[in-house]
C-alpha cells in the first residue's frame, strides 16, 4: 500500500477492537484458541460434524455404487437437490470473498475481524459446492472429460456449455480463494510458528509460513499481491455466480431463460453468504470469547448488508414477475404463476417469507444489535436462499409440453447428501477454528490505533495531524 | 566450529512511529542493505525506506495476458480446427461463448502471477535467517519492531551503525552472527 | 435356420443332468421372494435373479459359467455375420392371422414387421402391425418359458413324454377315443384343420373344443342367425364414408385391427379441402381406441348400446329407406335415455352415404346387435363395398362358439366324462369364466396334457406340461380372415425344445412324420398337387404367403334372414353400475409376462403395470373416489378387490376392467417387486356376462394402491386461465376447408387463436451466423395426427428396434420410463363443467432433431451433436450424465439411465437385442435417433446400388421402426432435401406445423394437424 494519507472521515463510531488491547494481547487472545487443548464444546461440535460427514460418506458411496436413481430425479426434473445444493453452497461462498476482497478494496477496515472466518467459509462452502456437480453426474469416474485435457480420443469439451463455464469459473474461484486465504494466512502462520511450544507445531506452521519474518520488503510485495488478489477476486466473485446463473439463464426453459439472473444471483449470493457468516460468527464469538474482535458493530454492519441485499433479491423476485408478464411470452408468465400457485407454491412462499419479509426486521436497530435475533434471522435467510434455488430448479417440473409434466419428490438420499454436506462443511470449519487463527492477527493489529505511525500516542513524532481522542476516531 | 562472521546489527524499536522515523534516518544516512521488520505492514514505510515500486503487478499482467491468449487459442483451436463438431446450429468459434472461459483463465493466471511472483520476489520459502538466532527477534511476528543492518552494506560500520541505531531510538542493539 | 442347430450353453445342459433340469425350473430361489418385497434390496433381488439365471447354466457354481461359443464350421448358407436376415412368416393372435417379416441377427430373431403383401386383394395393409405383434418376439426369450416337459410337476424329458403319449394314444385308440377331449385355441391353420379331420377319424368318439377367452360367440351366433351359417365380417374401411361403431374397438383390439386401421386411415387422408373424409361415430360405455378417434361419441352404458342400435334401426326404417328382416321390425324402436337427435343424425348420415356406410357391432354386444348390424349394412348397400362376409377358418362350421365350448367342456369334466384332456395351448384355468370353476373341473380329468408356454394356472396341475414352441420356432400356416394363406416359417430352432400344436397332434395321431416342416409341406403338397410344387413352395416361403386364390370360400352375399332364434332384450336404462371387460396390450393374458407390453401405457389411462378399474369423473365424484383408492367391485355375489383410476369420457356408471392382468405366477419382470401384476378381473366374468355385467356394486375398501402413469397432466390447457398450448392443433373439416393453413397460424380451436408469441419466432436476427446443414441427405419426419389412432404400436416397435430398457412400475412411478417415442394423450372439452364430455387427441412424440438443438449447446463434453444430415446424434460412450441436455430439451424426450437398466434384464432377454444399436449403460442419456442404424443400412444399400433409380429407391426405402410399425402409415420419414419424397410432400402440406416454433429450435419432426369430421347436423 502506498503511504497516502486517508483522510476519509470514519463512518462507524464504535471501535473495531474493544478493550484495552495491545499488540501482544491481540496475538495472545487469538492464538490461545489454537494453542489451548480443544474445549468440550469444540469436541462435541466436531463429533456432530463428523456424524454429518459420515452421512455424506454413506450417501455418496451408495450413490456412486448404485446410480443416480437413488435420488428422486425423474423426467422432466433431471436436476434436483444436487444442483440446488451446489448453487446454495456457491452462494454461501460468495460472502467470504466479498467481505475480504470488496471490503478490502473499499477500505472497510471493519472487515479485518471477520475476513479470515469468511474466507475459510468460502473455501469450505466451495468444496461443498464442488462436491455436488461432481457426484450428480451419471458417470463420476469420467468427469475429467469436462476438462480440456489432450486425450487419445482426440475429443475436446464443448465451450458453448454453461456447465463447462462452471467448471472453469468454480475451479478458478476455488483456486483464487484458496490462494487469497493462504496469502492472508502467511504472516499469522509465522506468528504461530514463533509461539510454537512443540516441535511438530513449529515445523508444521513453519513449513506453511514459508519463512515469513515480517521484513518490510516482503510486506511491500505482499501488500501489492494481496491488493491485486483482492482486485481480481472482486470481479471473480461477481463472475462466478453470474456464470452459475448461466446454467439456468442460457437454457430455453421458461423460468430459467432470463437476463435478470446474473445480478439477481450475485445479490442472492451475497445475501446468503452474509447470513451464513453470521450463522457461524455469532456462536463462534461466544464460544471462543472473541466478542472483542467480532463486535456488535460487525454484526450490525452485516445485518445492514443482509437488509440491503434482501431487498435486492425481493426486487428481483418482483421484476421476474413483471418481465414474465411484460415479455408477452405465455410460457414464461405461466411459469411464474405456477411458481407461486402451482404444486410447489409452498416452496415459493417459504422463499419469499424468509428472504424478503423477515429481513425487514433489520430496519430496527434493536434487532440488528440483538445477537439471538440476528442468529435466528440469519438461519431464516439460509433456509430461504436454499429454497430460492429449489424454486428455480423446479421450473423444470412444468415446462413447455404439458404431457411431460411431473412432480419431483426427493428421497432419503437427497436429504442425506444435503445434511451430509453440512457435515463436511462444519468438519472443515471446526478443524480450521482449531488449527488456524480464526481472525487475521496481523490485519487486526494493522487497524489498531497504535499501529498508525501518526497515532497521537506517539505525539513525540510531531506529526501534523493534531491529536484525537483515543478510541473515538481513526484514520482509515 | 570456526569463528562466526558478523551478519549485521539488529535493534528493536518501541512502536511503529519510532520505526518509521528510524527507517527514514537510515535512508537519509545513505544505508541500502538494511531491513525493517514488523508484525504488520507499517504505513509509509516504503517511502521511509525509499523503496521502489513492487514488481508484482508486471507478473500479474503477464499472467493475465497469458491466460487470455491461451484460453482463446484453446477454444478456437480445439473447437474450430482440431475437432470441429456441429453443435446446436452455432458457429464453431465465437467470442460470445468464449468469453466466460477466457475471463476465468485470465483471472486464474493473474492470481498465480500475483502469488507466485510475491513468493518469488521475496525469495520464499526461506527456512533460515541469521536473525532467527536472536531471541527477541521472535517478537517480530507478535509485537516487536526491528531494524537490521547488514555488514554487506557499503556504509556499514559496527560502531557507527550501532550508534546511529541507538540515536534513532533503537534498543537492545545486538550483533547478529551469520 | 437349419434344424439340427442347437443352442446349448454348458455341458450340463447338453447332458441334461437331473440337477441341471431342476435348476432350469427353479428360476427363483425361495428366499428371493421375501427379499423382493423390500425395495431397498431390489438390487439384491436383481442380482440374485441374474445369478439364478447364471446358475441355471451351471448348477451349483458361484461364478458365471464360461460361455462356449461354437464357430461356424459349417456356415449356414447366405449368412454373413453382422448382416441381418429377413424371413417371411406369419402368426395369429386370438385367431386373427397376419403375415410378418422377421429380422434375424446371427440366427436370433430380434424384430417383427408386417408383411404388406400378405393382405388379400382389396384389403389395405401397410407394413404395420399391432403392438402385440411387435412384442411377441420377447415372448420367445421369456426366461420363464417352460424348458422341459414336466411329468406331474417333476422335470422329465421329451422321450419319456413321447413314450407316455404314445401309450396313452394306443389305449385311447382302442376305445375309439372315448373320453379324449382336445381343447385348442382358435388357430386358423389349414394343416391343423386337416389333422383335426384325421383326429376325428382316428378317435371317432373324441371331442374337440376350440376356445378363445376373448370370445366372439356373440358375433358368431348373431351372424349365424342372420346368414344361416357362421361367417366373419371383413371390413374394407378405405371405401367407407360413414362408420358407426356399436361398442366395437375395431381400430384397437377387435378383429383384423391392422387392416381396419389402415383402411380407416386411408379414408381420412385429407390434404386439401377437396379430399373426402370418412366420419366415425362411436357408441360405447368404455373409452376404446376407436372411441378416442371418433368424430362423435355417444356415451351410453355398454348394456344400452343395443337399445341405441334398435333406435337407429327404427330411424333407418322411416320412409322405408332401409329394408330390414321382418322379425327385426317390431323390435326397432326408440328407447328412453337414447338421444333421439343423435340417432336421427346418425341415421341420416348413413342413409346419405349408402354404399359407403358401415355399422360395426362390437364383441361384447349381444347376438341381436350383430344380426341387426348385418341387416343394416345390407339395407345400406354396404355388402360388397365396405363389408364382406367370409367363412370362419378357425373352426368347423358345426362347432359352437368359444364360451359355449368351454361351458360344455366344464360340464363334461365335472361329469367325469373326460379321461384325457389335451390342452393345445391356452390357459383356461385363468381365462375361463369364473362361474365354471374350471380349475376344480380340470382336476377331474384323469390325464391332463398341456402344451403350454409356462407352468401356468392350468398346466401346474397337469400330468404332462409340455413346452410349446413359439411361432418363430415352429413350422405352420395361418389363414387370415379374408382367406389369405401365410406360411409360418421358423426363424430359430426351438430354444427349449418345444413342440407346436400340429406336432403334438401328429404325435397323438401316431403319424410317421411328426415334424412341423413335413406336416405343413405335405399338407400343401397334397392340396396343390406334386406338379411344380417345389417351385410354388419356394415362392410362398420367400413371399411369406400363398399366391393365387383366397383360401376357402369366396365372400358371399345373401339377404340376412333375421334373428332366427336370437332373442333381444335390451337392458332398461338405469342408474346402477355395470362393469365392462376390455382387453388391452396383454390380450387375454397370454402377454402377461411381456415387459414391453406391460410398460406400454394404456391408451387412455396411461397406466402401466396395472389394470385399475376405470371410472369416469362423474362416477368418481358421486362415490367420492379418488385416483388410487382401493375399491371392491361386486357383481352377482362375486367380488373383486382392485384400485380405481379416473378417466374422463367413460359412460356414467360404467366401470371398465382390463383383462389379462393378475396372472398367478412369478414374474421375471425387471424392477418389479411382487409376483403379481395387476388384478385378475376374470373373477367377475361369467359365461353369460363375459363382455359386460350389469348390477355391479362399487365400494371403497379403504387405503390406496400406487399406480404408475406415464403422463400425469391430461390437457393442453395449462391452467390458471392461460390459453391452451398449441401442441396438437385441430380443426373440423369445415374449418379446414375455410382456412387450410389453420395449423400454421397456431389455431387449435376456431375463434380462439393462440397468442402469436406461441406460434412464431420473433424476426430478430440471431447474434450468430447459424450453421447450415449441407449433408447429401436431410432427414425429416412428419406425423399425421388425423390418422394416428394412438394404438401404441410405434412405441413397442421402438423398444424392439432400439433395445430400450423396461424399467418396471416403481421406476415409471418415479417418472423414469425410457420410451424414445411416447404417446401423448390430451383430453379436449368444450365445457369445463362437463368433464366427461371430452374428445381425445393422441400425439406420438419422439426426438424432434431440432436444427438449433438446445440440448447440444449445453452438453459440456460434446456427447450430443449434429450430423451434417440434420440428425441430432448421441454418443453414449462420451456421455458423462450431467442430464443438462434432458433439462434443456423443450420436448422432454431425452431419457436417462438412472440405474444400469440394461444389465438388469434377464440373460435370455439379451438375445432379443438388436446388435446394430448400442446397449446403453448406467449414467448416460439416450433418445430417439431416427433409427440411425436403419439410415446407415439404407445408405450402404444406396452406395452399393448401381443405377441412379436404385440408389434413390434405397434411400427412399429407409423407414424408422416407428414408421414401419404404424398400421395407418401416419408416420412418414425420409429425405426432405428431395422434394419428391413422401415426407417432403407431407411437410409441404397445408396442415403441416412444427411445435414450439417460437423457440426457433427448428425441429425436423413436424405434425400434420388433426382434422375431425363432425356431422354439421350435430353441432361442433
Amino acid at each position: 500500500m502506498s503511504n497516502a494519507n486517508y483522510q476519509t472521515q470514519t463512518v462507524f463510531p464504535p471501535p473495531l477492537v474493544e478493550g484495552n488491547q495491545t499488540f501482544h494481547t491481540i496475538t495472545d487472545a487469538i492464538c490461545r484458541v489454537v494453542e489451548a487443548p480443544p474445549s468440550k464444546g469444540w469436541i462435541a461440535s466436531f463429533l456432530m460434524a463428523l456424524l454429518g460427514l459420515g452421512v455424506l460418506g454413506v450417501s455418496v458411496g451408495w450413490l456412486i455404487w448404485e446410480g443416480t436413481g437413488i435420488w428422486g430425479l425423474n423426467q422432466p426434473v433431471s436436476w434436483g437437490f444436487a444442483i440446488v445444493n451446489f448453487v446454495f453452497w456457491v452462494g454461501i461462498g460468495h460472502a467470504g470473498t466479498l467481505i475480504s476482497a470488496i471490503l478490502f478494496l473499499f477500505r472497510q477496515k471493519w472487515r479485518t475481524s471477520i475476513n479470515r472466518f469468511a474466507e475459510a467459509m468460502t473455501i469450505f462452502a466451495v468444496i461443498c459446492a464442488l462436491l455436488f456437480p461432481t457426484i450428480h453426474v451419471g458417470r463420476v469416474w469420467l468427469l475429467y472429460w469436462a476438462l480440456p485435457i489432450p486425450n487419445q480420443m482426440g475429443m475436446w469439451p464443448n465451450f458453448r456449455s454453461p456447465l463447462l463455464w462452471d467448471v472453469f469459473a468454480v475451479s478458478t474461484y476455488f483456486t483464487v480463494s484458496l490462494l487469497f486465504w493462504y496469502v492472508g494466512l502467511i504472516p499469522d502462520l509465522a506468528t504461530l510458528r514463533d509461539r510454537a511450544k512443540s516441535k511438530l507445531a513449529y515445523y508444521a506452521y513453519g513449513m506453511f509460513a514459508l519463512g515469513w519474518r515480517g521484513a518490510n520488503r516482503h510486506w511491500q510485495n505482499y501488500e501489492k499481491a494481496y491488493l491485486i488478489l483482492a482486485g481480481l477476486s472482486a470481479p471473480l466473485v461477481l463472475s462466478v455466480h453470474t456464470i452459475v446463473s448461466f446454467d439456468f439463464a442460457v437454457s430455453v426453459i421458461p423460468g430459467w431463460h432470463t437476463t435478470i439472473f446474473p445480478p439477481y444471483f450475485v445479490a442472492g449470493a451475497i445475501f446468503s453468504g452474509f447470513a451464513m457468516v453470521l450463522t457461524l460468527a455469532i456462536p463462534a464469538r461466544k464460544i471462543f470469547k472473541l466478542e472483542q474482535f467480532i463486535t456488535v458493530r460487525h454484526v450490525e454492519n452485516m445485518n445492514k448488508i443482509i437488509l440491503v441485499t434482501g431487498m435486492m433479491v425481493g426486487y428481483a423476485y418482483a421484476m421476474e414477475f413483471f418481465i414474465a408478464w411484460y415479455s408477452g411470452s405465455e410460457y414464461e408468465s405461466w411459469t411464474f404463476i405456477n411458481r407461486a400457485f402451482g404444486p410447489y407454491w409452498w416452496a415459493y412462499w417459504i422463499m419469499v417469507s424468509c428472504n424478503v419479509i423477515t429481513p425487514q426486521l433489520f430496519w430496527f436497530q434493536k434487532i440488528r444489535q440483538n445477537m439471538t435475533l440476528s442468529f435466528i434471522l440469519s438461519i431464516f435467510v439460509n433456509i430461504g436462499m436454499w429454497f430460492e434455488r429449489f424454486v428455480i430448479t423446479m421450473s423444470l417440473h412444468r415446462d413447455y409440453v404439458p404431457s411431460s409434466w411431473d412432480y419431483y419428490k426427493p428421497t432419503i438420499w437427497d436429504f442425506g447428501c444435503l445434511i451430509g454436506s453440512f457435515g463436511l462443511f462444519f468438519t472443515l470449519f471446526l478443524l480450521f477454528l482449531k488449527f488456524l487463527p480464526a481472525i487475521a492477527i496481523s490485519e487486526v493489529k494493522g487497524v489498531m490505533p497504535q499501529a498508525d505511525p501518526h497515532w497521537e500516542g506517539y505525539a513525540d513524532h510531531g506529526d501534523d495531524h493534531g491529536s484525537h481522542a483515543a478510541g473515538e476516531k481513526h484514520h482509515g | 566450529m570456526a569463528e562466526a562472521r558478523v551478519w549485521g546489527l539488529v535493534a528493536e524499536f518501541e512502536n511503529p512511529a519510532k520505526l518509521l522515523h528510524a527507517a527514514e534516518g537510515l535512508r537519509d544516512a545513505g544505508y541500502k542493505r538494511y531491513e525493517v521488520w514488523s508484525p504488520f505492514p507499517v504505513h509509509g514505510m516504503d517511502n521511509a525506506m525509499g523503496l521502489s515500486r513492487s514488481k508484482v503487478p508486471w507478473f500479474v499482467l503477464g499472467g493475465g495476458l497469458t491466460g487470455m491468449t491461451c484460453a482463446l487459442l484453446l477454444q478456437w483451436w480445439s473447437g474450430a480446427v482440431e475437432y470441429p463438431v456441429m453443435i446446436g446450429g452455432k458457429p464453431l468459434f465465437a467470442f460470445e461463448f468464449a468469453t466466460p472461459v477466457t475471463f476465468e483463465a485470465s483471472v486464474l493466471l493473474s492470481a498465480f502471477g500475483a502469488v507466485f511472483s510475491m513468493i518469488g520476489l521475496n525469495r520464499l520459502p526461506n527456512p533460515y535467517h541469521p536473525l532467527d538466532k536472536v531471541a527477541m527477534f521472535r517478537r517480530s511476528t507478535d509485537d516487536g519492531f526491528f531494524i537490521s543492518i547488514e555488514t554487506r552494506d557499503g556504509k556499514f560500520d559496527l560502531h557507527r551503525s550501532r550508534e546511529l541505531l541507538e540515536s534513532l531510538g533503537g534498543r537492545h542493539v545486538t550483533v547478529v552472527e551469520e | 435356420m437349419s434344424n439340427d442347430k442347437r443352442y446349448w450353453r454348458s455341458l450340463e445342459e447338453l447332458e441334461n443332468t437331473p440337477a441341471f433340469q431342476e435348476a432350469l425350473l427353479k428360476e427363483f430361489p425361495e428366499e428371493v421372494e421375501a427379499d423382493a418385497v423390500d425395495t431397498t434390496t431390489r438390487r439384491h433381488f436383481l442380482g440374485v435373479m441374474g445369478a439364478s439365471i447364471a446358475m441355471t447354466s451351471l448348477a451349483g457354481c458361484v461364478r458365471r459359467p464360461e460361455q462356449k461359443i461354437l464357430p461356424y464350421t459349417r456356415a449356414p448358407e447366405d449368412l454373413i455375420p453382422g448382416v441381418a436376415q429377413y424371413y417371411a412368416t406369419g402368426t395369429s393372435i386370438g385367431g386373427r392371422a397376419i403375415g410378418l417379416v422377421v429380422e434375424a441377427h446371427e440366427g436370433r430373431p430380434t424384430k417383427i414387421e408386417g408383411n404388406p403383401g400378405s393382405a388379400a386383394a382389396g384389403v389395405v395393409r401397410s407394413g404395420g402391425t399391432t403392438a402385440l405383434h411387435q412384442a411377441s418376439v420377447l415372448n420367445l426369450y421369456d426366461p420363464q418359458r417352460l424348458r422341459l416337459p414336466m411329468a406331474a410337476g417333476k422335470p422329465s424329458d421329451w422321450s419319456a413324454a413321447t413314450t407316455a403319449l404314445k401309450a396313452k394314444a394306443e389305449a385311447l385308440k382302442a376305445a375309439s377315443g372315448a373320453g379324449l377331449v382336445i381343447l385348442s385355441e382358435a388357430l386358423p391353420s389349414p394343416t391343423l384343420a386337416k389333422l383335426r379331420e384325421r383326429f376325428h377319424t382316428a378317435y371317432p368318439q373324441a371331442k374337440w373344443f376350440t376356445y378363445e377367452p376373448l370370445a366372439e360367440d356373440n358375433e358368431r351366433t348373431g351372424l349365424k342367425a342372420a346368414w344361416g351359417e357362421p361367417v366373419v365380417p371383413v371390413f374394407r374401411l378405405a371405401q367407407a364414408r360413414v362408420v358407426v361403431s356399436l361398442d366395437s374397438d375395431f381400430l384397437g383390439t377387435e378383429g383384423d385391427v391392422v387392416e381396419n386401421a389402415a383402411g380407416w386411415a386411408r379414408s381420412r387422408k385429407v390434404n386439401t379441402g377437396e379430399d373426402r373424409m370418412s366420419r366415425l361415430y362411436a357408441i360405447e360405455g368404455h373409452l376404446s381406441i376407436t372411441g378416442t378417434n371418433a368424430d362423435h361419441r355417444l356415451r351410453v352404458k355398454t348394456s344400452q348400446v343395443e337399445a341405441f342400435a334398435w333406435a337407429l334401426a327404427a330411424e333407418l326404417l322411416k320412409d322405408n329407406k332401409v329394408v330390414l328382416p321382418a322379425d327385426m321390425v317390431p323390435l326397432a324402436k326408440a328407447a328412453p335415455g337414447i338421444d333421439p337427435k343423435f340417432v336421427a343424425a346418425v341415421a341420416a348420415d348413413l342413409q346419405g352415404n349408402r354404399g359407403g356406410a358401415l355399422v360395426i357391432a362390437g364383441r361384447r354386444q349381444p347376438p341381436a346387435v350383430h344380426a341387426l348390424a348385418a341387416a343394416m349394412n345390407a339395407g345400406l348397400e354396404s355388402h360388397g363395398s365396405t363389408v364382406y362376409y367370409y367363412p370362419d377358418h378357425r373352426r368347423p362350421a358345426t362347432e359352437n362358439g368359444d364360451l359355449a365350448n368351454i361351458k360344455e367342456l366344464a360340464g363334461l369334466l365335472n361329469g367325469g366324462a373326460v379321461d384325457t384332456l389335451v390342452v393345445l395351448g391356452g390357459n383356461p384355468a385363468y381365462t375361463a369364466p369364473a362361474d365354471l370353476g374350471f380349475t376344480a373341473a380340470f382336476a377331474k380329468a384323469k390325464t391332463k396334457i398341456c402344451l403350454c408356454d409356462f407352468v401356468d394356472e392350468t398346466s401346474k396341475a397337469a400330468d404332462w406340461a409340455l413346452p410349446r414352441a413359439h411361432f418363430l420356432e415352429a413350422w405352420g400356416d395361418v389363414v387370415s380372415t379374408d382367406g389369405k394363406v401365410t406360411l409360418q416359417q421358423p426363424v430359430i430352432s426351438p430354444l427349449w425344445g418345444g413342440k407346436s400344436e400340429i406336432e403334438l397332434l401328429a404325435l397323438l395321431l401316431g403319424e410317421t412324420e411328426t415334424d412341423g416342416y413335413s406336416l405343413v409341406r405335405n399338407y400343401w403338397k397334397g392340396r396343390e398337387g406334386a406338379v411344380s410344387f417345389y417351385k410354388k413352395w419356394r415362392k410362398w416361403l420367400a413371399d411369406g404367403f400363398r399366391t393365387g386364390d383366397e383360401f376357402g370360400v369366396v365372400p358371399t352375399y345373401k339377404q340376412p334372414a333375421g334373428l332366427a332364434g336370437v332373442t333381444s332384450s335390451p337392458a332398461p336404462a338405469g342408474e346402477g353400475f355395470e362393469v365392462t371387460f376390455y382387453d388391452g396390450f396383454l390380450h387375454d393374458g397370454r402377454f402377461g409376462n411381456n415387459a414391453w407390453l406391460l410398460e406400454t401405457p394404456d391408451i387412455v389411462s396411461k397406466v402401466v403395470w396395472d389394470n385399475p378399474a376405470l371410472v369416469n369423473v362423474k362416477t368418481a365424484r358421486d362415490l367420492g373416489l379418488a385416483d388410487e383408492d382401493r375399491v371392491t367391485i361386486e357383481v352377482g355375489g362375486r367380488k373383486l378387490e382392485t384400485v380405481v383410476c379416473i378417466v374422463p369420457g367413460l359412460a356414467d356408471g360404467n366401470i371398465s376392467l382390463q383383462l389379462g392382468f393378475g396372472r398367478d405366477f412369478n414374474s421375471f419382470l425387471p424392477y418389479h417387486e411382487s409376483g403379481k401384476v395387476g388384478f385378475d378381473v376374470n373373477v367377475l366374468r361369467t359365461v353369460d356376462a363375459a363382455g359386460f355385467a350389469a348390477g355391479a356394486k362399487l365400494s371403497k375398501t379403504g387405503g390406496t394402491y400406487p399406480l404408475a402413469k406415464t403422463q400425469v397432466y391430461a390437457k393442453q390447457d395449462p391452467g390458471f386461465g392461460y390459453a391452451a398450448r398449441p401442441m396438437v392443433r385441430e380443426a373440423t373439416l369445415e374449418e379446414f376447408k375455410k382456412n387450410p393453413k389453420f395449423a400454421k397460424e397456431g389455431i387449435i380451436e376456431e375463434g380462439k387463436p393462440r397468442p402469436q408469441a406461441m406460434v412464431v419466432h420473433p424476426p430478430e436476427q440471431a447474434i450468430y451466423q447459424e450453421l447450415t446443414y449441407d449433408g447429401e441427405f436431410q432427414w425429416g419426419m412428419a406425423i399425421d395426427l388425423t390418422t394416428c389412432t394412438g394404438c401404441g404400436s410405434c412405441m413397442v416397435a421402438c423398444v424392439a428396434e432400439n433395445n430400450l430398457s423396461m424399467v418396471g412400475k416403481d421406476q415409471v412411478r418415479r417418472g423414469r420410463e425410457m420410451h424414445w417415442i411416447r404417446m401423448d394423450r390430451y383430453f379436449v372439452s368444450d365445457d369445463e363443467t362437463k368433464p366427461d364430455e371430452i374428445q381425445v387427441v393422441h400425439q406420438p412424440l419422439g426426438c424432434h432433431h431440432c436444427e438449433n438443438a438446445p440440448c447440444e449447446n449445453v452438453c459440456p463434453v460434446q456427447a450430443t451433436s449434429h450430423s451434417p444430415e440434420g440428425l441430432n446424434d448421441m454418443a453414449y460412450n462420451r456421455c458423462i450424465g450431467t442430464r443438462y441436455c434432458a433439462n434443456n430439451c423443450p420436448f422432454k424426450v431425452r431419457r436417462f439411465n438412472f440405474y444400469h437398466y440394461s444389465k438388469d434384464a434377464p440373460e435370455t432377454v439379451h438375445m432379443a437385442r438388436n446388435p446394430n444399436v448400442t446397449v446403453r449403460f448406467r449414467g448416460v442419456i439416450e433418445k430417439c435417433t431416427y433409427c440411425v442404424q436403419r439410415i446407415n443400412l439404407g445408405r450402404q444399400a444406396s452406395k452399393a446400388a448401381e443405377s441412379p433409380q436404385a440408389k434413390k429407391a434405397a434411400i427412399d426405402a429407409i423407414t424408422p421402426a416407428c414408421a414401419q410399425a404404424c398400421p395407418t402409415t401416419s408416420i412418414v420419414f425420409g429425405n426432405i432435401k428431395d422434394k419428391e419424397t413422401k415426407v417432403s410432400k407431407a411437410k409441404a402440406a397445408d396442415r403441416n406445423y412444427r411445435l414450439l416454433t417460437e423457440l426457433n429450435v427448428k425441429p425436423r419432426t413436424s405434425y400434420l394437424a388433426k382434422v375431425r369430421n363432425p356431422n354439421p347436423g350435430l353441432g361442433a
